[in-house]
């Protein structure tokens, strides 16, 4: 009884950070996630709200941007560069990981939903009666999408993932009464239905291989399971765990084999949900890759634990046969009970897993960039072509993960490097495509069509969200001086150093300059489409719509709100050390474990 | 800042900011646009002219200094120590003055643009910025970026103020300007993550040359930190490389300094002209210190040598422990002479120190070995593509007559005056210095693809029916002669190398830069005069215009013969100097080279009698052809003049400017050649030989392994490896490479001492 009773005190001080009374301290698992808690009290808000019919007189969008931008200012992502690193670390019982990675995705992800909640309101699509809905289910997927970014349990990856995904089932159906939106909803819905149970599957079985849902503890099991040597069924378990896994995150990422949902859900929502489908889902999701990847392909120090001398008798066992096999993993005849060898055997011994793991993924972004960039050539419809972009950018930003995967227990430089390229690029994404949909939206609420066709010779109408718009396809095409360029740089620069480090060690990868050649390569590719939008924008005779439309200039709250991510492409692209050095930061925490 | 800083800060972003104040201005003001872009292309070519040229001016240019000018070097992005450097040096001062120039005159020719004037001044004045910093931009993504920028107002320069094929021409100029981008960014890449500054530092000890360089870089122990390599400055101007060896990151470094005294004498840099030595060891030298220094490099043991005046023994060596003892016994007991001088703190990591400077990364190609000839290969390639796209040399020339024909008059005279140059001057300042190996394995392509551009070029004007197309074909005709010119290089130590040869063949093809520069603006002007009155192109119902526009006749004669090469004009002496250095190269592409300017002739004296010989002009839009109007000739006039007189006095307007820096270019890369390029090749082969070695030890094994499941007895997987070691006459083994250093040192060795040089 009297266990119970600690182990319970000892889950309430986890959780709030004080046994005793109703405080709550700030640095308590609770406390950590203030953000997400203000999010879910603006959610309850604008519930109460529409029981108790405030809403007609307190519009629900005032209450859903109060709560982001109190979100946002808890999540306080600029922590993350004060001196010393930010130091963060699991809470509730190791669900989450709060650290650098999970901060600075997270921070990006509530500036986005602020600038998402201020787009859709400027552009008008859900009217006062389905605006509580509509900013609810905005809120809802940005908190699974928060802990997306933390998420250290395979409990809590499932739970995130459909935190966020359910609310976007609904989003890409909220334009009631359209088939096509009702008809993108469901297909979305099914595909989604069906990728989460290949996923629950492929996670229930990696946990059950493991003994344990939590990712460190599972990496550190499957390390020494390998020490003690694998079997063909564990194995082959583990692959098909692997792949189902995949399957479930290719689906948020839209990695080419399971993208079949992506350009009809584009096209049948509306572009505000376009939007955050193609950048808050997205950047949630790569952070997520990235977490499981690092999470189980390297293991933490347990150092300070009590050691577990069943596993290090089973690791010693092991060590005749690694030293017979891989003769890099084992020293000569240094037993494995001291704690930096056995940390050094664990990480060796999960080499392979990471490192296949990062030939899957190497080889499906260079696949997903490359269909990306062709399917999205013929297209007509903008939204469309949007949403084959999106695919296409999904692939550049899984290029770095096989650095990351191959470099992480052999240069922590490059390995870093990788990770904070992949921030970078998020950064600088997150803020072009949000830019490039709002024109899309504002001008479509004008033109009243979405097709190329209509939009022919919009300049001479609107001279200025034609010009940021063409702004925001070079930034996306990676041409500097935009930040796109930035984040491609980035990407490009972790392939070669990563080609360089491996090199330097001994064992060249040429498939990382390969992965390079193919990047830029889709770059020149991708020019096609972006620059077909442009000409046809701004070189091409007016079109009858366009015809019809009043010349309307400058100073107008559409401009006005696009300058704002157009101003940020060419401003973070000149002074790029900030969005460096969150990135920086974010890879540099998330990477710890093999900092050393 | 120091003045000259502001003044280049100024001519680079001047254009850029008169964009910003004519956005601001309403659209409908479009007199006040046209003027103002004329003034502020005008202001920025009185900026250079005066700021550069004037007597007094802070930034004035001195053409006796081969190293760059005016630097001015801050950091941008400190994690890949991306620097905002800017400069000028013998070859981007001529580039910056001609397109100045040409931006005035092209702002003039403007007047033909009658749509959305004010957006074409904001991205014609982008444009300006664009292609200034190109070639003041002393840092390679800096660089980078300026090229890709420029792109985008070009783009919608051509697609929207273009002929009928504009949106066509516009994305194929685009296209193939970003894919030749897209693989100068993975040579950029590659070049940058192979490069460690701290390989300079090692050779900077002892090699002169570097240490110049590294003066001229104005490295400041504050921006560099960790870089190993800081220039310590003393009150009387003379300066001290401080260089952090490599092997020893973690030992404190002190300069000592003394005055060399008759026969004794010091270790390091010598100057005779300031009478001064630089010691370069760590804090509290010992003997072992100076062993280990010694013994890593050889030349400091031959500048011991000379330095404490021990007889050479009839070319025998001194052991290295023997002159580190006097040298310590120098240094040690006159504590009166040696003061220490500065000192630094340990630096942090081991991590090799990258770099985009580009005359570091030059230094570290001419210097070092630090790119493999792997990496120098396929880096020469990728950027020679891309160089070559924007030159453009066939067959990556068709974007050209597209571009130029559709492109309106100013545009063209923009795009053949200056653009093109980009390309020339990325292949001086980047391609070949960064590359030297790839360089001189692929002279022959540079050189062969010069020569088919040639010919193709004058063939294909030949053909042409369209007066721009032709003008558009002479262009990829005449770049081909700084092809020929660069690639015209006999840099092989047994073939009879002479690098006066090889300077002369680049300065020539730098001369016909600038000469075509004033040509084919001239050239594509003319083209848009006429266009202007009769709205049509077609060669064969032009003729006759003499007697209606003899002006225009006689300035277009000018113009026209200068870019034909008739002595006496521009063209003469940029296609003369690179024929001549051809014939050393091969003397059958000397004889092709001179052999296209009667190609040259031919269609010239074709295309000027078809539109102004005859006796009347019969074509439409007949009462349209009225004569120049003083603006036109005014700017017709300025090239026809600047044609005679680069023809007539070449080295005050053309060569004056540009030969010191190519001089040094040129010895640096001949001193590699020297160097430096055997030991390439004997690593390549040695490279190459023990791929042959794995293959056959691979080959010797799986032949094992069958004979092992034959039956017969078992042999040990290193058993094949194993004899080759004990045989070292036999094939190598493939574990040569570990020793890699070791033989390279003896291959310097033997190629470096320049006593046994005759």
């Amino acid at each position: 009884m009297e266990t119970f009773f600690d182990s319970l005190r000892a889950l309430v001080v986890d959780t709030k950070g004080d046994a005793a009374g109703i405080g709550i301290a700030w640095d308590s698992s609770v406390g950590r996630l203030a953000p997400e808690l203000a999010l879910c009290g603006g959610i309850v808000l604008i519930l109460l709200a529409r029981c108790l019919r405030w809403t007609q007189r307190v519009e629900s969008f005032w209450i859903a941007i109060l709560s982001a931008g109190t979100a946002f200012w808890l999540c306080a992502p600029w922590q993350a560069l004060k001196g010393g690193g930010y130091v963060g670390g699991e809470a509730f019982t190791g669900m989450l990981e709060l650290d650098g990675f999970a901060l600075v995705i997270r921070g990006l992800l509530l500036l986005y939903l602020v600038f998402q909640l201020g787009f859709t309101r400027l552009s008008g699509i859900p009217d006062r009666e389905d605006g509580p809905d509509v900013y609810t289910l905005y809120l809802g997927a940005s908190v699974g999408m928060c802990l997306m970014a933390s998420a250290n349990h395979l409990l809590a990856i499932f739970l995130a993932v459909e935190m966020a995904s359910v609310p976007s089932y609904l989003l890409v159906g909220s334009l009631k009464g359209r088939p096509r939106s009702s008809e993108a909803a469901v297909k979305y819905a099914v595909f989604g239905a069906v990728s989460s149970g290949a996923m629950l599957y492929g996670l229930s079985l990696l946990g059950g291989l493991a003994g344990t849902a939590h990712l460190p503890s599972i990496a550190r099991a499957l390390a020494d399971q390998t020490l003690a040597g694998l079997g063909f069924e564990e194995a082959a378990t583990l692959a098909i765990a692997g792949l189902m896994i995949l399957g479930g995150l290719g689906f948020k990422v839209s990695l080419v084999p399971f993208h079949f949902w992506c350009p009809d859900a584009f096209e049948g929502a509306p572009a505000e949900v376009g939007a955050f489908l193609s950048v808050a889902s997205k950047a949630a999701a790569v952070a997520l890759v990235f977490r499981m990847l690092i999470g189980l392909g390297t293991v933490t120090d347990f150092r300070e634990e009590p050691s577990r001398a069943d596993a290090v008798a089973a690791s010693t066992v092991a060590a005749e046969e690694i030293r017979a096999s891989d003769p890099s993993a084992a020293g000569p005849s240094v037993a494995l009970d001291d704690p930096d060898t056995l940390h050094d055997a664990r990480l060796a011994a999960l080499r392979p897993f990471r490192v296949s793991a990062g030939i899957v993924l190497a080889a499906l972004a260079a696949i997903t960039c490359t269909f990306g960039n062709l399917a999205a050539f013929a297209q007509t419809n903008l939204k469309r072509l949007m949403a084959y972009s999106t695919i296409a950018h999904a692939g550049y930003l899984l290029m770095p993960a096989c650095v990351a995967a191959e470099m992480a227990d052999r240069s922590y430089v490059a390995a870093v490097q990788a990770v904070a390229s992949v921030t970078i690029y998020l950064g600088s994404y997150v803020l072009t495509n949000l830019g490039a949909f709002a024109v899309i939206a504002f001008v479509r609420n004008e033109l009243k069509s979405e097709s190329l066709d209509d939009w022919a010779g919009i300049v001479r109408r609107r001279p200025a969200l034609t010009g940021m718009l063409a702004i925001l396809f070079f930034s996306l095409i990676g041409l500097p001086p935009f930040v796109g360029f930035l984040g491609k740089f980035a990407i490009f620069a972790s392939l070669a150093e990563g080609y360089r480090a491996s090199g330097e060690l001994g064992d060249p990868k040429p498939y990382f300059l390969w992965l390079l050649v193919i990047g830029c390569l889709n770059t020149a590719l991708s020019l096609f489409y972006y620059v077909r939008v442009v000409k046809r924008t701004v070189f091409d005779e007016p079109s009858g719509r366009t015809e019809q439309t009043p010349l309307r200039r400058w100073f107008n709250p559409e401009t006005a709100f696009v300058a704002v991510p157009v101003a940020a492409t060419v401003l973070l692209f000149v002074n790029a050390t900030l969005l460096i050095e969150f990135a920086e930061a974010a890879a540099q925490s998330l990477l710890r474990s093999v900092a050393a | 800042m120091d003045p000259s800083a502001w003044i280049l800060l100024l001519t680079l972003w001047l254009p850029a900011l008169a964009a910003v104040v004519l956005a601001c201005a309403p659209t409908s003001a479009e007199r006040f646009a046209r003027v103002w872009i004329f003034l502020s292309t005008l202001a920025v070519f009185v900026l250079v002219l005066l700021g550069y040229l004037l007597p007094g001016s802070p930034a004035r240019f001195d053409v006796s200094t081969p190293t760059l000018q005016h630097v001015l070097d801050v950091p941008w992005l400190p994690s890949f120590d991306i620097r905002f450097a800017i400069g000028l040096d013998g070859i981007s001062f001529p580039l910056v003055v001609l397109s100045a120039l040409i931006a005035v005159l092209a702002a003039a020719a403007s007047r033909s643009i009658t749509k959305g004037i004010k957006a074409y001044g904001i991205l014609f004045l982008l444009l300006q910025t664009g292609i200034l910093g190109v070639f003041l931009a002393q840092d390679f993504f800096l660089f980078y970026v300026f090229w890709e920028a420029m792109l985008l107002p070009m783009y919608f320069l051509i697609g929207i103020w273009g002929g009928p094929r504009k949106e066509y021409a516009a994305i194929k100029f685009f296209l193939y300007t970003l894919v030749g981008g897209v693989l100068m960014l993975v040579a950029l890449l590659v070049l940058y993550f192979q490069s460690d500054v701290r390989a300079l530092a090692d050779s900077a000890v002892t090699s002169t040359s570097a240490a110049e360089t590294l003066a001229e870089l104005a490295v400041d122990p504050e921006s560099h930190p960790n870089l190993g390599v800081v220039v310590v400055e003393d009150p009387t101007g003379a300066r001290a490389l401080l260089i952090r060896r490599a092997w020893e990151p973690e030992r404190e470094l002190t300069v000592v300094r003394g005055v060399a005294r008759p026969g004794a004498g010091p270790v390091g840099i010598f100057s005779e002209a300031r009478g001064v030595v630089e010691v370069l060891l760590p804090a509290e030298p010992n003997a072992a210190d100076l062993v280990q220094a010694i013994e890593e490099n050889p030349l400091l043991a031959q500048a011991l040598d000379a330095a404490l005046l021990l007889p050479p023994a009839n070319g025998a060596e001194v052991p290295a422990r023997e002159i580190a003892g006097s040298a310590t016994a120098w240094l040690r007991p006159a504590p009166d002479d040696v003061m220490p001088v500065a000192s630094f703190p340990p630096r942090q990591t081991l991590r090799p120190i990258h770099t985009f400077s580009l005359p570091l990364l030059a230094d570290l190609a001419l210097e070092t070995e630090c790119f493999s000839p792997t990496v120098q290969r396929w880096c020469f390639l990728a950027l020679f593509l891309g160089f070559l796209i924007k030159l453009p040399g066939v067959p990556f020339h068709t974007w050209l007559p597209d571009a130029h024909v559709e492109a309106p008059t100013p545009i063209s005279m923009i795009l053949a005056g200056v653009l093109l140059k980009m390309g020339g001057y990325g292949l001086i300042r980047v391609a070949f210095p960064l590359c030297p190996f790839g360089a001189h394995e692929y002279a022959w392509l540079v050189a062969g693809l010069g020569i088919v551009s040639m010919f193709y070029g004058a063939l294909a004007a030949m053909a042409q029916k369209d007066f721009k197309r032709l003008v558009a074909y002479s262009s990829v005709s005449h770049m081909g002669y700084v092809l020929l010119g660069l690639g015209a290089w006999s840099a092989s130590v047994e073939n009879g190398f002479d690098a006066s040869y090889w300077n002369m063949g680049a300065q020539g093809a730098m001369f016909q830069m600038l000469a075509h520069g004033i040509s084919s603006a001239g050239m594509f002007f003319v083209v848009g005069v006429l266009y202007d009155r009769v709205k049509h192109r077609d060669l064969d119902e032009f003729g006759g215009v003499y007697g209606r526009m003899p002006a225009l006749a006689a300035l277009a004669f000018g113009i026209f013969f200068a870019g034909l090469g008739l002595p006496g004009l521009c063209g003469f002496w940029g296609e003369v100097f690179v024929v001549f250095s051809a014939w050393k190269y091969h003397a059958a592409l000397a004889v092709a080279g001179a052999f296209t300017t009667v190609l040259t002739a031919a269609y010239v004296l074709t295309c000027l009698q078809k539109v102004f010989l005859g006796a009347e002009y019969r074509g439409p839009y007949s009462e349209k052809l009225v004569p120049l109007t003083l603006r036109e000739f005014l700017i017709a006039g300025t090239l026809f003049t600047l044609g005679i007189a680069m023809g007539v006095a070449p080295h005050p307007l053309g060569f004056r400017w540009f030969d010191a820096t190519f001089d040094r270019q040129y010895a640096r890369l001949a001193a590699w050649t020297e160097r430096l390029l055997p030991v390439y090749e004997a690593r390549e082969a040695r490279e190459l030989e023990a791929q042959r070695a794995a293959a056959n030890a691979r080959a010797e094994s799986e032949r094992a392994a069958e004979g092992l499941s034959m039956g017969e007895t078992p042999v040990d997987p290193a058993g094949p490896e194993a004899p080759g070691e004990e045989k070292p006459s036999d094939v190598p083994p493939s574990g040569v490479a570990p020793n890699l250093e070791g033989v390279q040192e003896d291959l310097r060795r033997k190629a470096d001492p320049p006593a046994e040089e005759p």
